[in-house]
Order: structure tokens, then sequence, then C-alpha cells
């Protein structure tokens, strides 16, 4: 391709230089040519002109003129007027010529003319194009020629170098196709020689990778060759023998320390990190391993930097010592020393050696720490210096003398005073006689406990026990104690309850007999399932067995225990049996009480239920005979009053009072009883809105009397039944009206005030006022405080109020002193109080 | 001392054209009351009295025979032998009488009575007042409404 570029780029080259060559050329031709030629007209119009023969000139020029070179040709005269002028197209390459015509060096015209280069250039144009094509159209040729040449006879040769660099790229280094052509031959034996060269240097490098390889893989120790990305390159046969684990199992440093370290495996996982920067070797020290079957292993590893490997990872060499029984045995010897002293510590038990020889008693640290004295270097005292601390010091030093001189035992308790002055401690102290190979008493060996804690102990719970005896011994409740078939304590109250003595009950009882037959199911139900484990504790009562035949209750609460492994059960039982007959009274009474209360009730209903038809019947019969009184005493006032003196009309008024008397009180009762009867609603109500109802119900008599009603309380809400209290308000206010002090205008307030549960209403007068001992009273049916000349009434207005505020769930009751006054407070239910 | 026989009283403008009134009272005195004060109205209409609740029945015979209805029944409930409100009930199913106005007139304010009186189908409540002027009052409204303002049914 880029010859073809450079041939083409060269032929450009030739084809420019030829053509600015050829153009000088022609260029050069054309100047003469116009020389000539101006020369020519110059001299041939001399004489034409000269003459004036203005017909000569033009035939002269045009002459000229017929040439294709010549564009443009003017002739002037002497006095520059033109005689002949012409002009032709033309491209824009001209040539200019110019003479003057003399005659007789007189100057007598002047010729211009003008030749075109454009033929010139066209034909030169031609010729290029020409020689262009023949050469591109050599080249192409030449072109083709040599390739089909090459791929004819070099495609052998070269498809069989392509097959020897495939096959040493493949790693086999003979040469299979041998190359043609005498002209690569040399180069077919550069090939062979190099693939021998490469086979040769593989084989040693497999050689000495494959010793190196051994040497690792057999050496007698762990060895791990590892890359930076945790790839483990080779694990030696050491390593897997130790640890356990298969090669698979380890493949990655993570897979090592997940197994190997656990829990320690992130901080071990860093340090390994580490090792790839290395550039020397470094012992990193020990490190405990777990093995596969779970054993620990102690390794101490040495890290070497290796080269990298061929695909540029950096790796290194670990090399661990298995230094695990030696540090076992390290470990031991340091363990047993210190085992020794923390038992002694532990035990608060000190050894000690008596040498007869020296008089010289060796203690160990814990026995030294036990008399309070710091031990001396050899760990050894004079026995007098020991015996300072022993208050008892002859007992105990008799002691000894026994065991040398007799061979008696020596084991001894006894107090010491600590020489640091600690409080004093109690010790035992045994101790043997040791002889020498010819049975000579050399030696006495023993050891002395600090049994402080445990005597203090002991005494506490011999105390303890006492008390705890003394409360079970005396307590007034049966306390006992039994496996499945026999009693194995029992105190006191518990034989006294069932009647026997304690000896008869443990010797002779088994736990059954002391109940009573018929529940005997029930307890031997209840003891298994303690004994057995499945149930903890049990409550029950049950009916007891005394020894003379009589029956019990009892309360019994049991437990399951377990005294040496065998299950037994321990509880205390009551003697119930009055509190029984007491609660049995009592159900009876109760049962016998419910019978009574209903009997009561449903004669109380029926009792109701005459007493409404009573008032209901009662109050419309009373009525009818009071209209015809009412009716007839009318009609003698009105018919015959002419006929009656004042007296007459007198006691004719008296009846009508006393009729308007009776029609009041039977209204009244009416009242009072329907309020009793009727069902009532519980609505939800707007308070104020009603209270406003009523006193406008009101309006005519608050203003004939001239009174005052004030109406004032926040916006108020509650649960009632609308007629009834309408009904009490109307009442309240009535009251309120009428018992007005005498001269003085009735002032009414009527207030209310929100509470949580509930709404109160007051009505509040200043009015006569009532005692407040009177104020249970005046909400009893019929009483009255005043007279009826004074204030009229029936004495049930109240009794109305507090019926219908019961049977609302709400209350009334009222604040009074005389002369000052009273309120009256409705309590009603908030509305949105359950209905009840 | 017993009044007068209701009966016996001269209605002052007897018109033998208008419409009967039929009035269903047991005691005397009431009977007697209300036939004064229809008579203080100078009421036109004839008045019917039945004693007890036996009696009022037995008209459905009469008016089953071709006796003309009556422009409005005075009803009292409490009273002997059948009770008003059986009385009423017996009416107003009949095919014949149950479009006569039935009035209630009694003593009782009862919740109960009102309800079961409208629901049997009573035209009208009316409370007999205890005093005598006021019941005069009630009277005269009677027999303004029921014989003069009201259309009976054909």
């Amino acid at each position: 391709m880029s010859l073809t570029t450079i041939v083409s780029l060269v032929s450009l080259l030739m084809a420019t230089l030829f053509y600015l060559h050829i153009n000088r050329h022609i260029n050069k031709e054309l100047e003469e040519k116009a020389d000539t030629m101006i020369e020519l007209m110059g001299g041939a119009l001399e004489i034409p002109l000269w003459d004036l023969n203005q017909l000569a000139v033009k035939r002269i020029s045009d002459t000229l003129i017929q040439d294709n070179l010549v564009v443009q040709l003017k002739v002037k005269a002497r006095l520059g007027n033109i005689i002949y002028s012409i002009e032709k197209d033309h491209g824009m390459a001209l040539i200019y010529r110019k003479t003057t015509i003399q005659h007789h060096q007189e100057m007598i015209g002047e010729v211009e003319l003008a030749i075109t280069k454009d033929f010139a250039q066209k034909n030169l144009e031609d010729l290029l194009w020409l020689l262009t094509i023949t050469t591109s159209l050599i080249l192409v040729t030449i072109i083709a020629t040599t390739r089909m040449i090459i791929r004819r006879y070099l495609r052998k040769p070269l498809q069989n170098i392509n097959d020897i660099a495939n096959s040493y790229a493949a790693g086999i280094y003979t040469i299979t196709s041998p190359l043609p052509y005498l002209e690569f031959q040399p180069l077919e034996r550069i090939l062979a020689d190099m693939g021998r060269t490469i086979q040769q240097q593989i084989s040693a490098l497999q050689d000495s990778e494959e010793r190196f390889r051994r040497a690792i893989q057999d050496a007698p120790f762990p060895i791990v060759i590892h890359a930076e990305d945790g790839e483990f390159l080779m694990v030696n046969q050491r390593w897997l023998d130790i640890t356990g684990y298969a090669r698979d199992e380890i493949a990655t440093i993570a897979d090592w320390t997940e197994r190997a370290y656990g829990e320690g495996r992130r901080q071990m996982r860093e340090g390994i990190d580490r090792l790839y920067a290395l550039d020397r070797p470094q012992a990193e020290g020990e490190f405990v391993i777990a093995c596969k079957d779970g054993r620990q292993r102690i390794w101490d590893f040495s890290t070497s930097p290796l080269s990298r490997a061929s695909d540029g990872r950096r790796t290194v060499i670990s090399i661990a010592a298995d230094v695990t029984e030696r540090k076992q045995a390290e470990n031991a010897a340091r363990l047993t020393q210190a085992r020794l002293q923390k038992a002694q510590a532990i035990g608060h038990v000190g050894s000690w050696e008596y040498d007869l020889i020296t008089g010289q008693i060796w203690g160990s640290d814990e026995s030294f720490r036990i008399y309070g004295i710091t031990p001396p270097s050899d760990n050894a005292l004079s026995i007098t210096q020991v015996e300072a601390c022993i208050p008892e010091r002859e007992r105990v030093h008799q002691a000894l003398v026994d065991l040398i001189s007799e061979n008696r035992p020596y084991n001894l308790q006894f107090t010491i005073n600590p020489l640091n002055e600690a409080p004093p401690i109690i010790i035992t102290s045994v101790a043997e006689l040791l002889h020498d190979q010819h049975g000579q008493p050399v030696k006495v060996a023993g050891v002395i406990h600090d049994v402080t804690e445990q005597v203090k102990a002991l005494d506490a719970l011999r105390g303890s026990e006492a008390r705890f005896r003394g409360l079970v011994e005396q307590s007034i409740a049966g306390i006992y104690i039994f496996s499945r078939d026999r009693f194995l304590y029992v105190n006191r109250r518990f034989a006294e309850i069932f009647g026997y003595n304690e000896a008869e009950i443990l010797e002779r009882l088994a736990p059954t007999d002391v109940v009573a037959p018929e529940d005997r199911p029930l307890a031997i139900r209840r003891v298994e399932d303690r004994i057995l484990g499945r149930l903890q504790g049990a409550h029950y009562t049950a009916q007891g067995l005394r020894k003379d035949g009589t029956r019990i209750w009892l309360e019994i609460h049991g437990n399951r225990i377990e005294v040496d492994g065998e299950p037994l059960v321990a509880g205390m039982l009551l003697d119930i049996t009055e509190r029984k007959q007491a609660e049995d009274e009592i159900r009876r009474l109760n049962a016998e009480l419910e019978i009574r209360v209903s009997e009561r009730t449903a004669q109380l209903e029926v009792a109701n239920k005459e007493l409404e038809t009573f008032a209901y019947s009662v109050s419309h019969d009373l009525k009818a005979p009071l209209r015809g009184i009412d009716g007839y005493s009318r009609l003698l006032q009105e018919d015959y009053a002419s006929r009656l003196d004042a007296e007459g009309r007198l006691f004719i008024q008296n009846i009508q009072q006393g009729v308007g008397q009776m029609r009041d009180l039977i209204d009244d009762l009416l009242a009072y009883s329907r309020m009793e009867r009727r069902t009532l609603r519980h609505d939800p109500l707007d308070l104020v809105q009603l209270v406003e109802k009523v006193v406008a119900e009101r309006a005519g008599d608050i203003a004939a009397q001239g009174a005052t009603v004030r109406v004032a309380a926040p916006p108020l809400a509650g649960r009632a039944d609308p007629e009834g209290l309408a009904q009490v308000l109307r009442n309240l206010l009535d009251n309120a009206l009428k018992f007005g002090c005498p001269g003085i205008p009735v002032a009414v307030e009527i207030g209310g005030q929100a509470g949580p549960v509930s709404a109160t209403l007051w009505v509040r007068d200043n009015g006569i006022g009532f005692d407040s001992k009177f104020h249970d009273r005046i909400f009893d049916i019929f009483q009255r405080l005043q007279r009826t000349e004074d204030y009229p009434g029936t004495g049930i207005g109240l009794a109305i109020a507090r019926k219908a505020m019961q049977r609302m769930n709400g209350r009334v009751w009222a604040e009074s002193n005389p002369g000052q006054g009273a309120t009256f407070y409705l309590e009603i239910p908030a509305d949105d109080a359950p209905i009840g | 001392m017993m009044p007068q026989s209701a009966e016996s009283i001269p209605l002052k403008h007897s018109h033998s054209l208008a419409m009967t009134i039929q009035l269903v009272e047991d005691n005397p005195m009431d009977v007697d009351l209300t036939l004064r004060a229809f008579a203080r109205r100078k009421l036109v209409n004839p008045v019917q009295v039945a004693r007890d609740g036996e009696e009022a029945l037995a008209w459905i015979a009469r008016w089953e025979a071709g006796e003309p209805l009556p422009a409005a029944i005075l009803l009292d409930l409490k009273l002997p032998r059948v009770n008003g409100l059986d009385v009423l009930r017996q009416f107003k199913i009949h095919p014949l009488c149950r479009t006569i106005p039935v009035i209630v007139l009694t003593t009782s304010g009862e919740d109960h009575d009102v309800r079961t009186a409208y629901e049997l189908g009573a035209n009208s409540y009316i409370i007999k007042p205890v005093e005598f002027s006021r019941f005069l009052e009630v009277v005269a409204q009677i027999e303004l409404y029921w014989c003069i303002t009201n259309k009976p049914p054909c």
C-alpha cells in the first residue's frame, strides 16, 4: 500500500516538473513569436501608413488577425487616431506587444497586438492527462504481476514457518514441516537450533524445580509457600500430616487462618499480609494452631520472601517448627509447681517438715501465710519460733513428742495467733513420722489446714438448725416428711392433729393411713405425682382420719424434695375442720338468703305493681267526685247566689279552695307516681337550653311576681330524660319563686359547671331558706317545713325531683341557712357517661 | 243526692235534623255536668248517653239497623263492664262506624292511655279538668269544633 503511495507521489512530482518545464518552453516560444509578429507588422505597415493607404493597412491587418493566436490588433496614425482596431474573445493569459512605425526616422504611427496563450496551454493539459493515464496503467500492471508471483512462490515456505512457530508456542520444539527452496535452508537451521536450546533450558529448569519441590515436600518440618492474593501455592506433606487437614481444605490463607486460628484469624491474617513486603527472612515467633481433630499445636514460624511468581504475585515461604512437645514439657513443670502452690492457697493447706536432726521446721508458702510469718529465703524456721504462735503449745508439742517417741498418730485441731496479728485461726494439723533406710526416725512430715471458716460455719449451722428445729417443733401447722410408704418426720402438732403420738406415726403408719378412705385415691395420686416428679408442689384439701376414727378437714401443702437421691414429700397441713364448718354454714346461709331475697323481691314487685295500680286508680277515682264537688259548688254559687248570705258564700269558697288543694295533691301524687313508673330516656341534652326553656315557660309568673331570674351557665351537656329534667327544674324554679322573703323581690340565679363525669346545675334564690338539719327531710314525700297558709304546696315537688334525679343516675341536694336563701344542686351524668 | 237524669234536661234549641252526639260516661255527676255544660253552650245537637261500655257497643246494632250515625262520640276510658279502650277498639274495627269521630274525654293523662287511644284510632284526646270553670271551657271547645267547625263523614 505504502509502495503504491510512494509511486503515486513520485509520479505526481515528475508530472508537475514536466508540466512546469513545458510551460516555460511554450511561453518562451510565444514571446518570440510575438516579437517576430510585431516586428513584421511594423515593417509591413510602414509604407501604407506613409501613403495613408488605409485600405492596404486594413488588408495587412486583416491578414494578421486571421492568425488564431492574435486576439487584439490596434493601429494608430501619427496623431494617435485609430485606423484599425479589432479584438476577439480571449482568455486571461495574454502577451502584449507594441511598436512604433517609423519612416525615415520619423514616427508615423503605432501598432499594438496581443496574442493568447490559451491554445498552447490547452495542448499542454491534454498532453499531461495522457501521460498520467499511461503511467498509472503501467504501475497497476507491475503491482498486480508482482503480487501474483509472490503468492505463487512464497505461500508454501510462509505456511511452514507459521507451523513451526505454532508448534514452538505449543511447547513442541521439533520441526515437522521442512522449508522448501534453497534460500530458506539457513532459516530452517536457525529455527531448529532455537528449538533445541529452549528444550534444554526447560528440562534443566524442570529438574531444578523438581529437586526444589521434593526438598520442600519431603522436608521434616512444615512448610508452605503462599502468594500475596492468599493462595497456598504449596503445602508440604509434613504440614498436612501434623495438622491433619487435606490439601484442598487449606487452599488459601483464609482457609488456613479460619481453621487453624478460629477467633484469632483476623489478627493472624493481618500479620500474614505484612509478610509480603519483607525483603529478608524473619522469625515470627510461636503460634498456637488448631489441628483438624481439635488438638492444638504450637508452631514456631519463620518466613522468607521468595521471588515473584510467573504471574507477578509476590510469594513468601513460611517454615514452622513444631515445638508443642517441648513447650508442653516446660509448661508442665511450671504448672506442677504453680498448681501445688495454688492448691495449698485455695485449700488453705500448708505442708511442713520437721527435721529431727537440725530442729528446724520447713514450711510451704501457704504454711507461713497461715502463721502470718513472712517466709525466710530457705522457708525454714526453728520450732520454738513456730510454737510461739500457738496458745496451747504444750498440748501440741506433747503430741509431736508422742509421735516421734511412740509413733502415736498426730491429728490435732488448735488455735493459732498469727504473727502478723491477724485474727486467730483454727487449724487442723496431721503428721507422720518418716524413717531413714535404717529405720531411724529422721523427719516428721505433715500438713496444716486452715479450718476457721468451716468451724465458724458449723457453729452457725448448729445454731441455725436449733432455731429451725424449734420453729418446726413448735409450729401450729402439722409438718411432715414422708417417702412413698412411711413417715420420716412429723412434728408434735402433726401427731396432735391426728390423735397419735409421734413415735406411733413414725413406726406404724403409712402416709395414706391418716387420709379418710374416700379421699385416699386423691391423696395417693398427689403423692405419686411428686414422688415421680410430675408435680413439684401440691396444694389441696382432703379429709383426714384420726386415730379415734373421726374425720377432720385438712388443708395440705406438700413439695417434692430429694434427699440423698431419694424422692420425698415434705410439707405442712392445717386442721381446717372448724373453718370448713364455718364456710359451709356461711354458704348455707348465703343460699338461704338468696332464696329469701328473691322471694322478697318477688313480693316487692307484686306490691309495687299493686301500688302503681292503686295510685293510678286512686288518683283518677278521686278526681271524679272532686269535679262533682267543684261543679255543683260552682253551680250553687252562680245559680243560687241570691239565696245565700255572706257566710254561705264563704262556705262555698272554702269548699272550692279545698277542692283546689285536693286537686294539686292528686296531680302531684300522679306526677310522682308517673316519675316512678315512666320509662326514662337517656338523651344527650343541651342543659342550658333546657333551663332557658323552663324559665321561658314561667315568664308570665316571674313578671307578675316582679321577680328576676338570671341564667348564667357555660355550655353544658348531659345525658338525661328531657321531660323528667324539665319537671325537676320546673319544681326547683317554682320553689324559688314561692319561698321568697316577704317584701323582697325574688332573685333567682341558675348556674352550672361541667365536670369530668357529670355536669352540675344549681338554682340559687334569695328566699327564706331552711335549716340544714332538715336537708334530708325536704326531699321526702309530704314533708313540709312551712304552713300551708303561708306557703301553699303539697310537699311532693322535691320528692319528685329526687325521684327523677335518682332514676336519671343523677343527684339533687341543697345548701341553705334560714333567711339566707337556698341553693339546689343537680348533678347530671355527662353525655358520654354509660347508660345504666 | 243524685242529680236529675240527663235525658230529662230539656235542650233549649233541639233540632230534629242535627246529628246526635253520643256520650259514654258512667259517673252520673259527670254526665249531668257535661249535659249542663252543653246546655250552657245552647247545643242544638241531641245528646245520647251510654252508662257503660256494653251499652255503648249496643249502639252498633242500632246503626246497622239504619239509625243515622252520630256527629261524634265522647268516650270516657274508665267504664264498668267493657272499658273505654275496648269500646274504642270495637268501634274502630267496625266497617260501619269506624268513620265516626271518637273524642276520648277522660281524667287520665297517663302516657299509656294517650298512646293506646291514638293507636286504636281515637280522633282526639281531651283531659277532663277538675275545675268546673275550665270544664265548661273544654265542653265549649268540643261543641264549637266537633259540632260546628268539623265536617263529619258522609
